[in-house]
């Protein structure tokens, strides 16, 4: 009688995790089946978030499922972060990760919620973006070298802006100062946008500025650029030289958009993720609206960004640690 | 006459079809947002943004703007009928609107806002439209010691937001101030008063907060009177603003609609800022001060003329410099770029279709909010007879969905809780909530503004005096000071010399 029992237990058993197993192997081939949440480290607004909605967008097209970017953000990026490392692995939480948040804050804050290089599975880059020089035009400096000969003949007289401590608009400048051996003086404001208002005001007079903010303001004369800080020479400005041809090379200040998974989510739905992001970039209609927001489309491996990140993560706690910027 | 030939143009464009009813979409959209608490043009705009790309520029922009402005009208309107802010800007108008509503004239409190806010955006479009380029390079001269002297002036007319003890008012400034400190110190970028909460990173919100002491307050304040009682117990008497109504506030209106056009164009000085300076300089200013807070009608009219002349304003920085004065116009600013229109001194010339149409269709929106309004307000004051354990529980939950909504923060929601608490404990100490907001809102600026002028001069004071515009508004804060103090001194006197007398 119990044998029976046993024995039917035992069948029963085996029959209960074989339609486990058959149905986590369905689960992952039919996935996605529900929406999926692409959580954004900043407010609605800015290129950042333009990128999580533009590929968002287009994927939801391709994998059949709504992508719902949700804002959340505070503390430079680490509540995002937060949130998605500790979610659950199963694809459907995701972090739209801002390169400088990623890559940045382990150098500026004592606490971070999670290590981004291993509780986070990289998937793709997305897109990447550079800054420009720019300084108030009565300055009367049309190139690098003569904004540094500037600097030396008055040491600490001139000021620059950023949008707060640890952007990539203060740590560009703070590597300029150094990479020159320069005296300026940081004024923060509360973001881009101030910032740059106060250079065209003169109020500061130096602003490592992003490219859609200040290109109109270039175009309209009321800053000048003296250099961009990508590899390359910006599409939308090809006669400004690059910090590189302006006698600093490695001086790259760039940053990307990425997605990325919770580590331990499987490896079919990064790979079907990979596939849909892929996919998502070569379309004509992303490639034009990521343009139109002052980015370039740049898709890579999961591994690549693994390294991207990696190698970013030890270049900008060089910088942070020459500018003497204390961790928070 | 160039102008009447843009105008024209601006009209041609304004009044096609299309335009015309993306324009009502617009502002239909907006001032239903605005009706939601929390739920802002922000996320609004931010969501619908992918959909606009594939609209032509001028509608998209002209359906954008009239979400914007929309929603800066639409939040005054739960702000009267049951004390709770749809929008930032809306806060002061709880304090009269309110008031006006608890007496049953909740219909011409709405009437009143309706007709301040399409008269303040009638005079605010024809500033964009005469004057942009000249105004924008004021909003130029606008250097880190000019903020801080404004923000000082702003900070003294707090004394006049309360009508209670001037004591207990100074107290909840000072309070606001402390709260304002929490989270990270732009100069520095350290954190404070933060007790190691990532979410207190950025402080806290003042939506958050607001939503708290008035609207939750308000409901927690509301059950001690049992549950059988309904919102509003007295008959609800006319619905329009009576002539002597209209009396009382042009004044107030006229005041407001500068007040608000000229903050406007500040980058960063914003509608919130505008409508408390617009009360408190009513306050300041009427004859019969002690009405104010108790259903004073220009205590409506002066913040919602302020509030949204301040946002058709804020569109000129946007437009002829490029600089956006709040997250909402950096997004309109970013669609502006994505539709490859260069934001700056040149847009009018290059794109005289798109401003002169934007500006005549902002024109055009505010007729619109008007003539949607106005019908509404029979149905918005019948929503009031609504039983209370009807409406309040909703009014809770909407609350708490469109706070979670700012940030997807349940924090946020637990902040609000703690606010609502606090704010009842308020209330019930005689203490008022406005002064605190009003300190939330002007410390932080105040204090950031301050450091970044004394490193500017290298830590030399007198910046603040060199300054002609800060000079000048400094003059204007010890004017206010003296009549604020004064009066107290010799009132004072004459207490001790009467009670010598005898």
């Amino acid at each position: 009688m119990s044998n029976k029992i046993c024995r039917a237990a035992g069948v029963g058993f085996a029959f209960a995790a074989a339609i486990l197993i058959l149905a986590a192997g369905t689960a992952f081939a039919a996935y996605p089946e529900k929406a999926i949440r692409l959580v954004v480290p900043f407010a609605p607004g800015g290129g950042t978030d333009a990128a999580a909605r533009i590929v968002g967008d287009a994927m939801t097209g391709l994998l059949g499922q709504q992508i719902v970017v949700e804002n959340k953000p505070g503390a430079a990026g680490n509540i995002a972060l937060d949130t998605v490392a500790k979610a659950a692995p199963d694809g459907y939480t995701l972090l739209l990760g801002f390169g400088s948040s990623l890559t940045v804050n382990p150098s500026l804050y004592k606490v971070m919620p999670a290590d981004v290089q291993k509780d986070l599975a990289p998937i793709s880059t997305l897109s990447t973006s550079e800054y420009m020089l720019v300084v108030n035009p009565s300055l009367k400096v049309k190139t690098v070298a003569e904004l540094v000969a500037k600097a030396k003949a008055e040491p600490g007289k001139l000021n620059y802006a950023s949008g707060g401590k640890g952007t990539p608009l203060h740590l560009g400048a703070e590597m300029l100062k150094k990479r020159a051996g320069i005296d300026m003086v940081h004024i923060a404001y509360r973001g881009g946008g101030p910032a740059s208002k106060s250079v065209m005001a003169n109020e500061t007079q130096v602003l490592f500025a992003s490219f859609p903010s200040s290109l109109p303001k270039v175009k309209a004369g009321t800053l000048t650029a003296l250099a961009s800080t990508g590899p390359k020479r910006s599409r939308s400005l090809p006669d400004l030289p690059t910090m590189e041809e302006a006698g600093y090379p490695g001086f790259i200040v760039t940053s990307w958009t990425s997605i990325l998974a919770p580590a331990g989510t499987p490896k079919p739905v990064i790979d079907k993720l990979h596939a849909a992001i892929e996919k998502a970039l070569a379309m004509e209609s992303v490639r034009t609206k990521i343009e139109a927001v002052g980015q370039s489309v740049a898709g890579s491996t999961p591994e690549g960004l693994a390294t991207l990140i990696k190698e970013d993560i030890a270049r900008w706690r060089k910088v942070v640690q020459d500018a003497g910027i204390k961790p928070e | 006459m160039a102008f009447f030939d843009n105008l024209a143009l601006g009209f041609g464009v304004a009044l096609t079809a299309s335009h015309l009813l993306y324009c009502l979409l617009g502002v239909t959209l907006g001032s239903f947002i605005g009706v939601l608490p929390g739920l802002g043009p922000l996320v609004t705009i931010s969501m619908l943004l992918p959909i606009t790309f594939n609209l032509e520029p001028t509608s998209a922009l002209i359906m954008l703007a009239g979400i914007y402005y929309g929603a800066s009208y639409g939040g005054s309107t739960t702000a009267i009928l049951v004390n709770l802010p749809g929008e930032s800007s809306s806060v002061v108008t709880c304090l009269d609107g309110h008031a006006m509503a608890k007496q049953g004239r909740a219909g011409p409190a709405l009437a009143i806002a309706a007709l301040s806010s399409f008269f303040a955006g009638t005079v605010a479009t024809a500033l964009i439209a005469l004057f942009a380029p000249p105004l924008a390079g004021w909003a130029l001269s606008f250097g880190s010691p000019e903020y801080f002297s404004l923000m000082l002036v702003g900070l003294l007319t707090a004394a006049a937001l309360a009508h209670g003890s001037m004591l207990k008012s100074m107290a909840m400034v000072v309070l606001g101030l402390v709260l304002g400190t929490i989270g990270t110190d732009v100069n520095s970028g350290l954190y404070r008063l933060t007790f190691g909460v990532p979410e207190l990173s950025d402080g806290l919100s003042f939506v958050v907060i607001a939503m708290g002491m008035f609207g939750i307050a308000e409901i927690v304040a509301n059950l001690e009177q049992g549950t059988a009682r309904e919102v509003f117990t007295g008959k609800v008497r006319n619905l329009m603003p009576s002539r002597r109504d209209i009396a009382d506030s042009w004044r107030a209106v006229l005041r407001g609609t500068g007040i608000g056009s000229f903050l406007g164009i500040l980058p960063g000085a914003g509608t919130t800022i505008s409508s408390f300076l617009a009360y408190a300089m009513e306050k300041r200013f009427a004859r019969d001060p002690s009405r104010f807070g108790t259903g004073a009608i220009e205590g409506v009219a002066a913040p919602e003329a302020a509030n949204n002349a301040a946002a058709q304003t804020a569109f000129i920085p946007t437009l002829t410099l490029g600089i956006p004065g709040s997250g909402t116009m950096a997004l309109v600013l970013g669609a502006l770029t994505i539709y490859g229109i260069d934001p700056g001194p040149r847009v009018m010339t290059s794109h005289p279709d798109l401003f002169w149409g934007l500006v005549v269709s902002m024109w055009i929106g505010n007729l619109m909010l008007v003539i949607l309004n106005l019908p509404l307000i029979g149905i918005w004051v019948r929503m009031l007879r609504v039983p209370y354990r009807l409406l309040y529980p909703s009014i809770v939950v909407l609350c708490c969905v469109g706070v979670y909504t700012l940030a997807f923060s349940y924090l946020d929601v637990v902040f609000m809780a703690v606010s609502g608490v606090a704010g009842y404990v308020l209330v019930k100490l005689e203490c008022e909530p406005a002064p605190l907001l009003l300190g939330f809102v002007l410390g932080p600026m105040m204090e950031e503004n301050l450091r970044r002028s004394m490193v500017l001069s290298r830590g030399d004071p007198s910046i603040f005096v060199t300054q002609p515009i800060s000079l000048g508004l400094l003059v204007f804060a010890a004017i206010l000071l003296a009549l604020l103090v004064v009066p107290a001194i010799r009132d004072k006197r004459a207490a001790a010399v009467s009670e010598g007398e005898h």
